[in-house]
């Protein structure tokens, strides 16, 4: 696969790497940050998972995601899971709703993480599981509840 | 009814996604990257300069004067001696409630001259050579 070749097969996908970086981290390191997850993916085209690259760039979006942070934040502590990471905040995905960023940040991060992949970002549950390298009856598992955790929560703060 | 729920969270963002275009994945593919075995010589040499550094800056020559020496000897004599010295601890041995009560058992045994003393003396003188 050449140059040319890569980006037209890898062209669209860019909306996809876009919102990621959008909803974790700065509006102005977004283009960066993208053009960074493009350069290790052509560094490793030849290990790209055939149908299934966009999980395998989400997956190195998290890494550069990672890395971005190390450099952005001094203090910045490693996540105990790469799924802390991935769940962006209620500040992230500037929450209109008051009662919505209320349940968003009273969800529990692994339940963001979920959520924001599927509900968010439109991920299949068979492209979240290869995302989070968890089986799709644990995604699916895991999508239901956050989804009900969430419907709770927000209830709650609906009255 | 979750539904319904999740389609209020997605109307409720409001992050501005950028629209990025071919030229972020050109600039991607013109990226210099170094290569991960650049980056274990890297490393490698790395750890090598802190070595030496380490080695470059620890002691070599001998220190201007031994705490343990000269002086120090009848010190550690006397200290020697000073160590043999116990403070005298008074012990009181109080029997406990599980002393046995019971009396001992056996055989006693009791060793009677046989003969006249100087008799047996005289025989022993000649039988050892002995005068006098």
């Amino acid at each position: 696969m050449d140059s040319r070749e890569f980006t037209e097969h890898y062209r669209a996908y860019l909306p996809a790497i876009a919102k990621f970086f959008a909803y974790r981290a700065s509006s102005s390191d977004v283009e960066e940050l993208a053009a960074e997850v493009f350069s290790i993916a052509w560094q490793k085209r030849d290990k790209a998972p055939q149908d299934h690259e966009l999980p395998w760039l989400y997956r190195i979006a998290n890494n550069v995601l990672l890395n971005h942070r190390r450099k952005v934040k001094r203090n910045f502590t490693l996540p105990i899971l790469d799924t802390d990471l991935i769940a962006p905040s209620a500040d992230d995905l500037v929450l209109e709703s008051v009662t919505v960023r209320q349940a968003w940040e009273k969800l529990k991060v692994a339940d963001r993480s979920i959520l924001a992949l599927t509900a968010l970002e439109g991920l299949s549950l068979e492209d979240v599981a290869l995302t989070l390298k968890i089986s799709k009856n644990a995604a699916t598992i895991r999508s239901h509840r956050a989804k009900k955790n969430f419907s709770e929560i927000l209830k709650e703060f609906e009255g | 009814m979750e539904d319904k729920n999740l389609k209020k969270l997605q109307k409720a963002v409001g992050t501005e996604v950028p629209q990025l275009t071919d030229e972020t994945i050109v600039a991607g593919i013109a990226k210099p990257r170094k290569s991960a075995r650049k980056n274990l010589w890297l490393g490698l040499s790395g750890v090598a300069v802190a070595a030496t550094a380490i080695f470059a800056v620890m002691p070599t020559q001998a220190p201007l004067f031994d705490l343990g020496a000269g002086q120090g000897v009848r010190n550690s004599a006397e200290a020697s001696s000073d160590s043999k010295m116990s403070i005298w601890v008074d012990y009181e041995y109080v029997a406990g409630e599980n002393l046995s009560s019971a009396p001992g058992n056996g055989n006693v045994y009791k060793l009677n001259l046989q003969g006249d003393p100087e008799a047996i003396i005289a025989k022993l003188a000649v039988q050892f050579n002995v005068k006098g």
